[in-house]
């Protein structure tokens, strides 16, 4: 088994050293490997913070080595996604959907959008706002017409 | 990042624009996350903000948006009836409460034919109108409908026409373009079926190659079981008594598998012999099939490359444990199984995406009708409140979904 290691390195130049195996389930690093030349410290990821990038390789490297055969497995790694986002902040969260979108893994894009969906579940419209820091512009004439032309959505 | 370049075809689309402190990018959010809501969420959603209100009602959302309704595994599930004054009702299984909308736009401007409903796909609603058989598809949310013209040259009612969608391999953001809608109309020939394909894209019926050899024993597309199909990982199937046919939407061919049991007599519609209900459907992705069959059993089998059997239950023991919200008719003639199984009232429905499997009880005096959902899984047993639930009214599983775009091209729902 190659066990060839691969140097990340993050916006704040924190070294982060990987199985390559671990490391090219992002497909922008894979492709960063493919077609350039590493410089000396390591493949620069110049939009992820360390902070996030160790968030980022915990949860590459328990899914490259795992790879469930049986439900019994899936179920367990299932249970330890779910205790990995247990574990974040919503800063924290949005953080990863932005790493995730920029490093190509689909997995962790699922994973964290669907958290975020999750939360958006029990929202009013006002928490929603909150939550992206949105300020509604409606007029409240022109936000009482939209309301009414989904009238049944508010029912 | 590239910049973009502001033309108007553009305007609409999303931009890589920050979103305020989170700095989700449009893109992320209108594909990845809003799809993820129940859909009376979305619509919710739209007063957060006038761009929020704008992007909800746009192409590139929506499609994307049947992408996840026909991928997904989310258990999001619903269904819908015709009401006796045309509207439709949608009973969602979720929240376990009932919306009804009004009846689809009418092809003329003076009179409205009768919408004979023939299934649902990822949230759209298809079938034909009774009188000069324009087929139709229709999304009850966006209250959008296309009229397509009938593939027989004859106005033959098309039996057996299904709504169907290309099935690109997975990408992150699906190109709109391969969204676009295909309805398949097998055509019976006696001895063999073959097949016709409407393309939205191209707005046009065309001839396949696709043909199948139905040996003796004509494949009976009036009944009430071939009139149902379901569309998973691209092909369609329908099936009657012994097996199903099935189209695969990209390819355009043709075949034939066996079902997973060999029963007598599903004959138009009739409960016959052995069984008293059957339906296709899709579970968690995986094409499935469920009976229910006059020994009490409800069984559900999977098919990934063979049948296999997922769940078996007694049926006996779901109506006895629920016996009051299930039968209560049939209480009052104290035989349950007489007015339940002899009265050919239960008719399964299984779900399009998740666990759920759907039933509707018909009483025997005719006072309408009960729906029920069983969780596959769990087999937990949920009544769904539908008053209106009448046993001359089929029912089909609905997921709701969005469809509109800005330019108000008819060929786009």
């Amino acid at each position: 088994m190659s066990t060839k290691k691969i140097t990340l390195l993050s916006s704040d130049r924190e070294q982060f050293i990987v199985d390559e195996a671990v490391a090219i389930q992002s497909q922008t690093i894979k492709n960063l490997i493919e077609d350039t030349v590493p410089d000396e410290d390591g493949i620069p990821l110049p939009v992820v913070h360390s902070r996030i990038l160790a968030k980022v390789t915990e949860y590459l490297t328990k899914h490259a080595n795992y790879k469930p055969h049986n439900d019994a497995a899936k179920e367990e790694l299932k249970n330890w996604d779910v205790k990995f986002l247990g574990k974040l902040d919503n800063n924290t969260l949005f953080d990863l959907i932005l790493a995730a979108n920029y490093l190509d893994i689909k997995g962790l894009l699922d994973l964290t959008c669907q958290a975020v969906a999750d939360l958006m579940k029990g929202m009013s419209v006002e928490e929603v706002r909150k939550l992206f820091n949105i300020e509604n512009d409606f007029t409240p004439e022109e936000e009482e017409a939209v309301r009414k032309e989904n009238q049944w959505a508010f029912d | 990042m590239s910049s973009n370049t502001g033309s108007a075809a553009k305007k609409m689309k999303p931009q890589n624009r920050i979103l305020g402190y989170p700095d989700i990018p449009e893109v992320v959010l209108f594909y990845e996350i809003l799809p993820r809501l129940p859909v009376k969420q979305i619509l919710r959603f739209r007063t957060v903000c006038k761009r929020w209100c704008q992007l909800t009602n746009e192409f590139f959302f929506i499609t994307n948006q049947t992408y996840h309704s026909i991928h997904s595994s989310s258990n999001q599930s619903a269904f819908m009836y015709r009401n006796r004054d045309g509207s439709l009702s949608v009973v969602s299984f979720e929240e376990l409460s009932q919306y009804r909308l009004p009846p689809p736009p009418s092809p003329y401007p003076s009179w409205t034919p009768t919408m004979m409903y023939q299934g649902t796909c990822a949230g759209l609603v298809y079938g034909h109108t009774s009188f000069d058989i324009l087929i139709f598809v229709y999304n009850l949310i966006t209250r959008r409908i296309i009229f397509v013209e009938n593939c027989h040259d004859d106005l033959l009612a098309p039996h057996g026409l299904a709504l169907a969608f290309d099935h690109p391999p997975f990408t992150t953001y699906a190109s709109p373009e391969l969204m676009r809608f295909k309805l398949i109309c097998p055509i019976d020939n006696v001895h063999n079926v073959t097949f016709k394909v409407y393309c939205s894209a191209r707005k046009e019926w065309h001839d396949t190659n696709a043909y199948v050899e139905l040996d003796s024993k004509p494949f009976d597309w009036g009944s009430q079981f071939t009139q149902s199909n379901v569309f998973v990982k691209g092909n369609v199937y329908w099936f009657d008594d012994k097996f199903m046919v099935w189209f695969n939407v990209n390819e355009e061919v043709a075949g034939t598998i066996l079902l997973p049991t060999n029963h007598r007599g599903i004959t138009c519609g009739a409960i016959a012999d052995e069984f008293i209900s059957a339906s296709v459907g899709a579970c968690n992705g995986e094409l499935s099939y469920c009976n229910i069959t006059k020994d009490s059993k409800l069984t559900v089998w999977l098919r990934r490359n063979e049948w296999e059997k997922v769940r078996e239950v007694s049926f006996d023991t779901i109506i006895k444990d629920n016996w009051d919200v299930l039968a209560p008719h049939a209480r009052k003639q104290g035989d349950f199984v007489t007015a339940f199984y002899r009265g050919h009232i239960v008719y399964t429905m299984s779900y399009e995406g998740g666990d759920m499997l759907m039933f509707w009880v018909v009483s025997e005096e005719g006072r309408g009708a009960r729906a029920f959902g069983i969780n596959s899984k769990t087999m937990e047993l949920k009544e769904l409140s539908a008053p209106g639930l009448n046993a001359s009214f089929s029912a089909y599983p609905y997921k709701a979904i969005l469809l509109k775009n800005q330019n108000g091209d008819e060929n786009e729902l």
